[in-house]
């Protein structure tokens, strides 16, 4: 399916590691691949230009898209398994949640909230979720789908865009031109859209680089398919909440009040519990 | 921005704290407490409006003409007027009942036909808790701005626009979250969204150890802070974790008052929350009628049609087709026996964020080929709770 010429990068991808091409139509793609010694659930949102809800026809995250993640991730969550929980990875190439007036009325933020739900609560319930960034990870579709995993990935290659907002609508909304947008983005870190000034603020767990992003050959799929099998490993090592990107070295560096506002929060809680116990 | 610093000869020693007002437009908060020099007065301004030093000597000099105390006092200014920055002031010197760690200063006022959304964040959560329990965590006087609002020349606010404050709710152990919408919209930044999940986190690591601590969150925003976008969006996720893990404990109850609304990410943490609460001057979405009017033109939606805009995101419409739990007067004393009550029941035996078969089937009925008629879709979901 192209895209503007260009085939979608979540459609190569989620082929390319799971060796199955995406017959059907529709905009979620969920299939159990193998990964290491393990069965692996992938899930993507891919475009489709036909598609009957007109606002996702270029692979945003809509009211269909978002459930039937949430339905995905269930399965997972509810099969009767033996052994290691079974990893989900979440393929990340989505531009933004899909604008439009039918979505609002028919509740796309309960739709994303469901999403983002049945991820979290993989990951606490202990199924190592990861997600991989592999295009542009954008504003709500990217808390829906891959920021409540426990460990994100990113190629590191052109055309990797992970921000809260699209640079197009920021400049829009702060009326701006795209050059004032990026002079500021380049002075105030978390306004940036270059991948390694976001990859300055430790939430990422690793960047994967010498991978072609929109033509990978059989090595780099390769690599990537380590990578990922790594971070399955580490994943089931570590917590099962968002804690680790708070510890990160770049989070030390970059979110020094994230920590501050959590370390002082957590000394007046303690010390209020104690003197309500020493008044009772 | 421009930050200025005066200096006053002063008599009185003073003991009080007190901070009052909100860094919104037209308004200024004020933080005073104890000078750290005696028989000297000492003030800093931090405006957004560049070139009145004189005028704010003026001010001062007048203020400081009457008033001798020996105080220490920060002033956080969004283009005030001289009258209004006077009046807050005066209001700082004389009103100590409004320290907000002085739990003897709670309220006994009665509260029937008080509108809540007339309501600051903070009265808010002070109506929200048990009298006599309120407590402030990470107040004011800790001042934990933001740390990007003043390198991009924009005024913060020294709670950031969150108030956590610890207290009890129907004499159980709780933490009342309230974001102020009017400071920067209600915005999540890295310091007022690290203050949510921090919480939020501390309740659930409680309740994990047997002390159930039952979490509210008031929601006035309009979702991610642009100018901290990308620790925005990533300490809204923060603070999504943080409500799907507390909710296995404890209710999370969301109450959406008005007038700003809960958009974009904070949406969807309201829709995480065990139950929520709305009035039907609020508004609850995920992407308001502007920016979907900017992303996708005017055909889609006109956000100047109020009417059309109510009817797909206000109160009453998301109470009516189920994606909120209790419709409510603006009223403290309704909202907050709404919210009682909402913990009266415990957790909730079903949640709508789990029921994928039903709003799939739902999604699977609407022909898109035409456009959508709202009234027919309250009709469609009358019968919510039965399939």
């Amino acid at each position: 399916m192209k895209q503007n010429g260009k085939a979608s990068r979540a459609r190569i991808w989620f082929e390319a590691l799971t060796g199955r091409l995406i017959a059907t139509p529709g905009t979620v793609a969920a299939v159990d691949g193998s990964l290491g010694n393990e069965t692996v659930r992938f899930l993507s949102v891919i475009p489709d230009p036909g598609n009957r809800y007109p606002r996702v026809r270029n692979g945003e995250m809509g009211l269909e898209e978002a459930w039937r993640i949430a339905k995905y991730v269930y399965e997972v969550i509810n099969a009767e398994e033996h052994g290691l929980k079974r990893p989900i990875v979440a393929v990340v190439d989505i531009p933004s949640q899909a604008y439009g007036l039918r979505e609002e009325a028919l509740g796309l933020h309960l739709a994303c909230a469901a999403a983002v739900n049945a991820y979290a609560t993989a990951r606490i319930v202990g199924h190592p979720v990861i997600a991989l960034v592999v295009g542009r990870a954008l504003a709500g579709a990217l808390l829906a789908h891959g920021y409540q995993a426990n460990l994100i990935l990113a190629l590191d290659a052109p055309g990797i865009t992970i921000h809260a907002m699209g640079r197009h609508a920021a400049a829009k909304i702060t009326r701006s031109s795209i050059s004032e947008l990026d002079k500021r983005a380049a002075e105030i870190i978390p306004l940036s859209y270059d991948l390694h000034q976001y990859a300055e603020l430790g939430i990422l767990h690793k960047l994967i680089g010498h991978v072609d992003a929109d033509a990978p050959n059989r090595a780099q799929i390769e690599l990537v398919r380590q990578e990922l099998v790594e971070a399955i490993k580490d994943a089931r090592l570590g917590p099962r909440d968002l804690s680790n990107r708070l510890m990160s070295p770049g989070a030390l560096r970059t979110r020094g009040s994230s920590r501050e506002v959590r370390q002082r929060l957590t000394e007046q809680w303690t010390v209020h519990s104690q003197t309500l116990k020493s008044v009772s | 921005m421009n930050t200025l610093n005066f200096q006053y000869a002063a008599r009185d020693p003073i003991r009080h704290r007190a901070h009052v007002g909100v860094v919104s437009s037209g308004d200024l908060e004020v933080l005073l407490e104890p000078s750290s020099r005696a028989h000297h007065a000492l003030v800093t301004v931090c405006t957004s409006v560049d070139g009145y030093n004189e005028i704010w000597k003026a001010v001062l000099d007048r203020f400081f003409f009457r008033y001798k105390g020996a105080a220490s006092i920060y002033i956080n200014d969004f283009g005030a007027t001289p009258g209004m920055v006077l009046f807050r002031l005066e209001q700082a010197v004389t009103a100590p009942h409004t320290n907000p760690e002085d739990k003897k200063s709670d309220s006994t006022d009665d509260l029937s036909l008080n509108s809540f959304i007339e309501l600051n964040a903070r009265e808010r959560a002070r109506t929200l808790l048990d009298p006599m329990t309120f407590h402030e965590l990470l107040g004011p006087f800790d001042r934990i701005q933001s740390p990007w609002l003043t390198r991009q020349g924009i005024v913060p606010q020294s709670d950031d626009g969150v108030i956590v404050a610890r207290g009890k709710i129907d004499g159980e152990s709780a933490v009342v979250i309230a974001i102020e919408g009017s400071f920067q919209g209600g915005s999540i930044g890295e310091v007022s969204g690290s203050k949510i999940a921090g919480a939020l986190d501390l309740a659930r690591k409680d309740s994990e150890r047997g002390l159930p601590t039952r979490a509210v969150l008031l929601m006035e925003t309009g979702g991610v802070r642009l100018q901290e976008a990308n620790i925005g969006l990533e300490v809204i996720s923060e603070v999504h974790a943080a409500v799907v893990a507390l909710r296995q404990y404890v209710p999370v109850v969301g109450v959406i008052a008005g007038m700003v609304g809960c958009f974009g990410g904070m949406a969807i943490t309201a829709s995480l929350c065990s139950y929520l609460v709305m009035t039907r001057q609020a508004r609850l979405g995920m992407n308001g009628p502007e920016v979907i009017e900017q992303e996708a033109g005017s055909d889609e939606l006109d956000s100047s049609d109020r009417h059309l805009i109510w009817s797909v995101y206000g109160g009453h419409q998301r109470y009516e087709t189920g994606f909120v739990d209790a419709l409510v007067e603006d009223d403290a004393e309704i909202i907050s026996n709404t919210v009682r009550e909402m913990f009266r029941r415990g957790l909730p035996a079903e949640n709508r964020i789990t029921q994928v078969e039903r709003y799939l089937t739902l999604l699977d009925s609407i022909d898109t080929s035409k456009p959508l008629d709202v009234g027919r879709l309250l009709e469609r979901w009358a019968n919510r709770g039965s399939e």
